[in-house]
């Protein structure tokens, strides 16, 4: 057996993984090496490999009767003389995701202090379906008890099995005889080839990814929405070609993200949107190998979202091997791409994710046809600027442990030398303002500043007195507050379609500007919209003063004023942005930017955002 | 995870090298503590990465 040496008392004790740092700083600041990420392929296959001893250790100790009449032990031999016989085959099958997810329930599972035994029971039994896998890939003679959920067999590598049978349990024979399914009352013959995954296999520029759908494995349907029930006739007609233009793009541009993808992806769940405006995907860190998401509109959304879904992936894969997090941090932070606030495990994936869509639209944008490069240069200056400020926020919090702090050095120092990468004056402003938007609308809903400080500073402006001064950072008390109401998201949803889709966006700014159309948006709004920034101000000004002093106007307030202010006011407007609002629900009908003028009085400007 | 110059070190048993056969003459608490180590994370990370919720 290599790099495993034997103890004194002849138990082995097995070499353990270990990451070349030149593969570590690949997969930090580049896609990564195909040595490094193999490598996380291998220790991920290595940590099912331990969950499943531990499920059957688990199993034999405390479930004795589920493990002898489940045939647990059977299974396992079966499993490891298919090994021995085709051992590509079994580490294929070891190292599926649907795999890992079951592993990871069942270990769950059979941790709890209060475990329930039916459930137990069931969940113990797929194992004999993955070795049952096994064993008919590489025509080994077995009976196993396998699980039917409502008649239907799932082994993993294989695909789903629609049966008649009504039975929780049946017992899978194979030998050269054949292949059959036996309930207490019926014998059902399988047919030898039994059906497959749906699998897709793309090639361009020697590139080669070879994916299957997967929406009939119960482990893998953990992703909060469900799984496309199967993939229709529209879903099997649009996935390929949509799969097959997202690879030309990543293997012609990015081939060596397109590697890492080829590597890592091994299992697309399919899921439905919410809405047919949104696009939604995810990754899990239960399920190596697989990534979860809607049919993306185009194919350069689809291989932006493999991007950022294969950076979560390798991540993942890390932390695995390598903690990063510091402790058990309880500090929550501000995250671009999110309403809510995040702690820093939620913050460092983030970032990660969106600095592999930083480096997509870096060179992306060089390669999208005239009308659409704006949304790259877009994108680019939006993603390169929010994910600088999180990767400085990672550094400066403390929870990140000597590994962490390195992973997070190499991309924020990517980042840093990207800042002067040209892009064109139009483009930074509409990256601007969806970022500055958002990140306000975040800071007056979930910053509190100190009440009493607010009450004094509306007394001195009532009172005609100076602010007084205060210099560094704002004090303020993080609350989460509820998330947007879909009106909320109007005008971020339009700043957003703006650049990704030009054309749709006009339409709905001339139906909102007409009267005629369904969405939340204010006079203001419509100006800032419309480009207007002199009539956004003047209109969020009117509607703060004397009705709308809700949350998004002074948003669009100070969005809007970041152009048409003088820098003093503009930046205390959105460095003091919570205090401001608090002050002004004291005084009411004060004019917002007078009120900030003033303000700049004594309130400098700190040289950082707070970190929240 | 120990930095030994040229290699990150981990504690993760390299398991994918060995026949599952041989899985129980391998020392059992050198497999507990590594899982014990990563169980934690297990149990933390449930929820999946909601990781791109975007209008389009």
């Amino acid at each position: 057996m290599p790099d495993a040496t034997s103890t004194s008392d002849h138990r082995l004790t097995p070499a353990t993984h270990r990451l070349a740092q030149a593969d570590f700083d690949a997969l930090a600041d580049s896609a990564g090496t195909l040595a490094g990420v193999e490598e996380l392929c291998l220790a991920e296959r290595s940590k099912h490999i331990l969950m499943i001893w531990e499920v059957l250790k688990s199993a034999a100790d405390e479930y004795p009767a589920a493990y002898a009449e489940l045939r647990l032990h059977a299974a396992f031999q079966l499993l490891a003389r298919a090994q021995e016989c085709e051992p590509d085959v079994v580490a294929g099958i070891l190292s599926l995701p649907g795999v890992a997810a079951w592993a990871v329930a069942c270990t769950l599972r059979l941790g709890q202090a209060d475990c329930d035994n039916s459930a137990a029971r069931a969940d113990l039994a797929q194992f004999g379906a993955i070795a049952a896998a096994a064993g008919l890939l590489t025509g080994q003679d077995f009976a196993l008890p396998v699980p039917l959920r409502d008649g239907r067999l799932v082994l993993p590598g294989l695909g789903p099995f629609d049966t008649s049978l009504s039975c929780e349990y049946a017992l899978l024979r194979h030998s050269a005889a054949g292949t059959t399914l036996v309930d207490d009352e019926s014998e059902l013959g399988l047919p030898s080839l039994l059906p497959s995954r749906e699998q897709l296999i793309i090639r361009h520029a020697g590139i080669t990814l070879d994916v299957h759908f997967d929406v009939s494995d119960p482990y893998l349907n953990r992703y909060l929405r469900h799984p496309l029930a199967y993939l229709d006739e529209a879903g099997v007609a649009s996935w390929p070609d949509r799969l097959a233009g997202a690879w030309r793009i990543l293997a012609s541009h990015h081939p060596a993200d397109a590697a890492a993808i080829a590597a890592l992806v091994d299992t697309v769940v399919p899921l439905t949107a919410d809405r047919a405006t949104h696009i939604v995907s995810a990754t899990s860190t239960a399920a190596f190998g697989a990534i979860a998401t809607s049919l993306p509109p185009d194919d350069v959304t689809l291989a932006e979202t493999l991007v950022h879904e294969c950076q979560h992936l390798k991540l993942c894969a890390l932390l695995d091997l390598f903690p990063m997090i510091q402790g058990d941090p309880e500090g929550l932070y501000y995250a671009p791409w999110r309403d809510d606030p995040r702690p820093i495990r939620g913050l460092l994936q983030g970032a990660c994710a969106y600095f592999g869509v930083t480096r997509f639209w870096r060179q992306q944008r060089y390669y999208e046809s005239p009308g659409q490069a704006s949304r790259g240069h877009v994108e680019f200056a939006r993603r390169r600027s929010e994910t600088l400020s999180v990767t400085r926020t990672l550094l400066q919090s403390g929870g990140l442990t000597t590994v962490g702090v390195r992973f997070v050095a190499h991309m924020h120092a990517c980042l840093l030398g990207w800042r002067h990468d040209p892009v064109p004056a139009d483009a930074r402003r509409m990256a601007a303002e969806v970022s500055t938007d958002h990140a306000v609308l975040w800071r007056l809903r979930h910053l509190a500043c100190d009440p009493d400080l607010a009450d004094q500073l509306a007394k001195s402006w009532q009172a005609g007195a100076h602010p007084g001064s205060a210099d560094g950072q704002l004090t303020t008390v993080l609350q989460v507050s509820p998330g947007k109401t879909e009106g909320d998201r109007d005008r971020g949803f339009l700043l957003t379609l703006r650049y990704t889709d030009p054309e749709r966006f006009r339409a709905l700014l001339a139906e909102e500007s007409a009267g005629t159309g369904s969405l939340s948006l204010r006079a203001g709004d419509l100006a800032l919209l419309r480009g207007d920034h002199t009539a956004a101000v003047a209109a969020y000004r009117a509607e703060i003063r004397h009705s709308d002093r809700s949350l998004e106007s002074w948003a669009g307030l100070i969005t809007a004023t970041q152009t048409t202010e003088g820098i003093r006011v503009s930046r205390t407007l959105l460095t003091w942005a919570p205090l401001l609002l608090a002050v002004h629900s004291r005084i009411r009908n004060a004019d917002p930017v007078e009120l900030a003028a003033w303000l700049a009085e004594g309130y400098s400007e700190p040289s950082e955002w707070p970190c929240q | 995870m120990a930095d030994t110059g040229e290699h990150l070190e981990t504690s993760l048993p390299r398991l994918v090298d060995m026949l599952l056969s041989q899985l129980d003459a391998v020392h059992q608490e050198v497999l507990r503590q590594s899982l014990e180590l990563r169980r934690d994370r297990l149990e933390k990370e449930q929820e999946p990465i909601n990781s791109f919720q975007a209008s389009i």
